[in-house]
């Protein structure tokens, strides 16, 4: 069969769920050696295209052609076979394996020429054949003998890279890849998908971050609505053009005016610490004040925002509260005194995916509905107040909370804080995985909460979020405050030079 | 904007109602009704009543395991925790202690063990499994170091006996008090804190822990109130037998965790149908009894209702309520 220049070819696939058509006539191309960015917004498609792709749902209609033979992907392994690989943003390792077992999994080297469950394997071959992947192909040093749970994220997600590389994988497909990732990594990263490029891989590449997509990226094909409203080379877009064709419009303003913050410290803290955490940490935050916390994953940020909260909280130094002396071991006392902690994994720390919205939001201030038997009329008009405030988008508080959109999801979970009325208010990564239309919609809520005289913290690993957002901006480097910066005059430069300090 | 509303209506309802017990509600009245037909014997009034005496046991500790399972733990001592508390009351009578501070302290005891159980799981970390299945072997040891095997009889008390031979209206106390155990345990778990707490924990761990829910408290607190149903059922079938068997409860472990789990309560948490677990132990007692009146050889038994539980739990899988994302 002769070379056709395609790596892929998409014609005219569709899917349908019921009644709705969440595919209709999707046709693309994706050259070798070219990485494509996929952008829309959530519901545009993007995810069921991967899942076409990736074997995990069967397509309706239309064809695909891979390296110019028709294939017909129905089951994940049929994806595998054509050499389709996906890098999930959901990591799918077994944490308890490592590396070797991990990449070849599925896949083992066995003994002799029958392979079958009994046979025993072949370790070294199998460890040699990782340690070429990773240190040759990809680049990097990862240890091959620890479990992978125990690696960085970023290591993790090389991990699975190598995997789909090991299972002959010319075509992978990289879902919000650096979503989760600091800096350092998120470069390490683009330099891996461009030694993929060169080595004649094809990549296409999911994410929200635009800028990051318009940079990585040599053509870009923009979804709405269950089709493909662009085709476009990166060089001919920008930001603002990309988020006008994914939302068939133009969007306002992404980050609220900042209302200058009050005279008061709402919580003052004082050379707090906790072992192999973070230490000596100082700050003051003022009544309306939005606080910016940036640095790299395993910096302390998380852990400091989880302190103040009470969970894993610091050992020595001194929490002001209004004023007053307080102390806040464990996440009661945190409650007591009006601290809300807005996790940053909404699924697996924020929702009750079984249950309805109003459960959800009414979860952490229950004892405000009725004493011994709970008043639930009190409870759903309360819940209905907030769902109207809040806009945020679902039949009602008897709705199941797991057929929401990730940012209507979000804004429940900001609503179950603010129901507790609290003073302090603790976000860590307040906009993670939730769409264009809807991080407008929370950060337009965080401005309007600290505008009503609440401190508030954010803790992120956006830097433009956090120059958009915030009045002022603390960097931290292993446990350590290494600079509070002020976000008017801050440029995200300066906090990445901060926060990789000697590195 | 009107009739948007009332369109947004439907699938609300069927949410509800599928999360209820509706599917093994359906099956209880099919079987009913084939037995009914199979044995005319089967529906005559004697012959329902026994039926009910005998669900009535496992459904009390049952309504309480509701509430473990829910939150995502187990409780393999109820059977000898039933035994234990029954052979507590027995033993005080025996010795001449008034009948109500006797079953006063049987369940005192029962709500202990649980209480045991609880700390243990919740503080000490240990896995609920281990836990219970040690609780069940010490107290089912104590008993036969206790009682030597055999059962302490001679409880002739007539205000004890009322506690499970007697009748208020036409209604048998056993049936009564399991009534009355039902709504308490319906409340706790639909209309106060507890309940939602529970279902929270079962849900989702991390972020129950999170929204500031004491969960060891709430552990201790379920586990102590199945410890006080054991005991409360313990009590009932001591006084209906008038005699504390050792070897009483054996198995009910097992009744309990497949009346909850053919109730429609999921093992991994988060749900719970406490109407499902009361038909899930009638169920139990209607295949027992409809085996017995057909002649079924009794070793039979056991593979039928072994069946019957895998069917209701596919039935469970299969009939749309699974989740995704």
């Amino acid at each position: 069969m002769s070379q056709s220049e395609h790596a892929l070819k998409i014609m005219g696939v569709g899917k349908r769920f019921g009644v709705t058509n969440a595919l209709s006539g999707i046709s693309m191309n994706l050259a070798r050696g070219e990485v494509l960015g996929l952008v829309g917004e959530n519901g545009a498609g993007k995810s069921t295209l991967m899942k076409i792709l990736s074997g995990a749902h069967a397509r309706d209609e239309g064809d695909i052609e891979i390296d110019g033979v028709r294939v017909d992907i129905r089951q994940p392994a049929d994806a595998q076979r054509a050499g389709i690989g996906i890098i999930y943003q959901e990591l799918s390792l077994f944490p308890d394996l490592d590396a070797v077992e991990n990449i070849f999994i599925g896949q083992e080297m066995s003994v002799g020429k029958y392979p079958n469950m009994t046979v025993p394997l072949r370790k070294k071959a199998m460890r040699d054949c990782a340690a070429r992947i990773l240190n040759d192909v990809l680049g990097v040093e990862i240890d091959l003998d620890c479990p992978v749970g125990s690696l960085a994220l970023a290591q993790r997600q090389i991990i699975e890279i190598a995997r789909a590389l090991n299972s002959n994988a010319n075509i992978l497909i990289m879902d919000e890849p650096t979503e989760a990732l600091e800096k350092a990594e998120r470069e390490q990263l683009v330099r891996i998908i461009n030694d993929l490029k060169q080595a004649g891989k094809s990549v296409i590449y999911v994410s929200h971050k635009l800028d990051e997509v318009l940079k990585i990226c040599d053509r870009v094909v923009v979804l709405r609505d269950g089709a493909c409203v662009a085709d476009l080379p990166a060089s001919s877009l920008d930001v603002n053009k990309v988020i006008s064709l994914m939302i068939g419009g133009s969007l306002a303003k992404q980050f609220p005016t900042k209302s200058s913050p009050g005279a008061d410290p709402v919580l003052k803290v004082e050379g707090i610490s906790r072992r192999g955490a973070f230490e000596n940490v100082s700050f003051e935050l003022h009544e309306g004040e939005i606080l910016g916390v940036a640095g790299l994953e395993g910096s302390g940020k998380s852990r400091l925002l989880r302190a103040l909260f009470g969970d894993g909280a610091s050992e020595s130094g001194r929490i002001l509260l209004k004023g007053r002396s307080t102390s806040i071991s464990s996440i009661s006392d945190g409650m007591n005194n009006r601290i809300a902690f807005l996790p940053a994994e909404r699924k697996t720390e924020g929702i009750f995916a079984e249950h309805s919205v109003g459960w959800n939001l009414t979860a952490s201030s229950l004892s405000k509905f009725g004493g011994v038997r709970l008043d639930r009329r009190a409870e759903r008009i309360q819940c209905t107040n907030y769902i109207r405030k809040m806009g945020i988008k679902s039949e009602g508080p008897q709705q199941s909370i797991g057929r929401l959109s990730g940012g209507n999801q979000q804004k429940v979970l900001l609503a179950r804080w603010l129901l507790t009325e609290p003073d302090v208010l603790l976000l860590e990564e307040p906009t993670r995985g939730i769409d264009i239309r809807a991080k407008a919609d929370v950060y337009q809520l965080i401005a309007s909460s600290a505008q009503a005289g609440k401190g508030i913290i954010v803790v992120s690993s956006d830097c433009t979020e956090l120059l958009g957002l915030c009045h002022r901006i603390l960097v931290m480097f292993e446990g350590e405050v290494v600079g509070i910066l002020d976000a008017a005059s801050a440029s995200e430069e300066a906090i990445a030079s901060l926060s990789i300090q000697r590195t | 904007m009107s009739t948007q509303a009332l369109d947004t209506k439907t699938p609300v309802s069927k949410f509800k109602l599928s999360g209820g017990a509706s599917g093994i509600v359906i099956a209880l009245i099919v079987i009913i009704v084939a037995l009914g037909v199979a044995s005319p014997r089967f529906l005559s009034v004697g012959n329902l009543t026994d039926i009910t005496r005998q669900a009535v046991f496992v459904a009390i500790i049952a309504f309480g395991a509701t509430l473990v399972i829910a939150m995502r733990g187990i409780d393999l001592s109820v059977g000898s925790t039933l035994a234990f508390t029954g052979l507590i009351a027995a033993d005080l009578m025996n010795r001449g202690f008034n009948p109500y501070l006797s079953v006063g302290a049987s369940l005192a005891v029962g709500t202990l063990i649980g209480i045991v159980n609880g700390v243990l799981v919740a503080k000490v970390k240990i896995a609920d499994f281990i836990v219970t299945m040690a609780m069940m072997v010490i107290t089912r040891g104590l008993i036969m170091v206790y009682t030597e095997g055999i059962p302490l009889t001679g409880l002739s008390n007539p205000s004890f006996q009322v506690f499970g031979q007697g009748f208020v209206g036409f209604v048998p106390m056993p049936v009564l008090v399991t009534i009355l155990t039902f709504a308490a345990v319906y409340f706790l778990l639909y209309q106060t804190r507890l309940g939602r707490y529970t279902l929270s924990i079962g849900s989702n761990p991390e972020a129950a822990r999170l929204v500031g829910i004491r969960i060891d408290h709430i552990k201790i607190a379920v586990y102590a109130l199945t410890g006080f149903l054991a005991a409360l059922s313990g009590v009932l079938l001591t006084s209906r037998l008038e005699a504390a068997m050792p070897e009483a409860g054996e198995g009910y472990e097992l009744d309990v965790i497949a009346a909850v789990v053919m109730g429609g309560t999921s093992l991994a948490g988060g749900r719970a149908s406490l109407l499902g677990t009361a038909a899930g132990a009638v169920l139990m007692a209607v295949v027992r009894n409809g085996l017995n009146i057909l002649n079924v050889n009794t070793f039979w038994h056991q593979v039928v209702i072994g069946a019957i539980i895998l069917l209701a739990v596919c039935a469970d899988k299969f009939g749309g309520r699974s989740r995704d994302t």
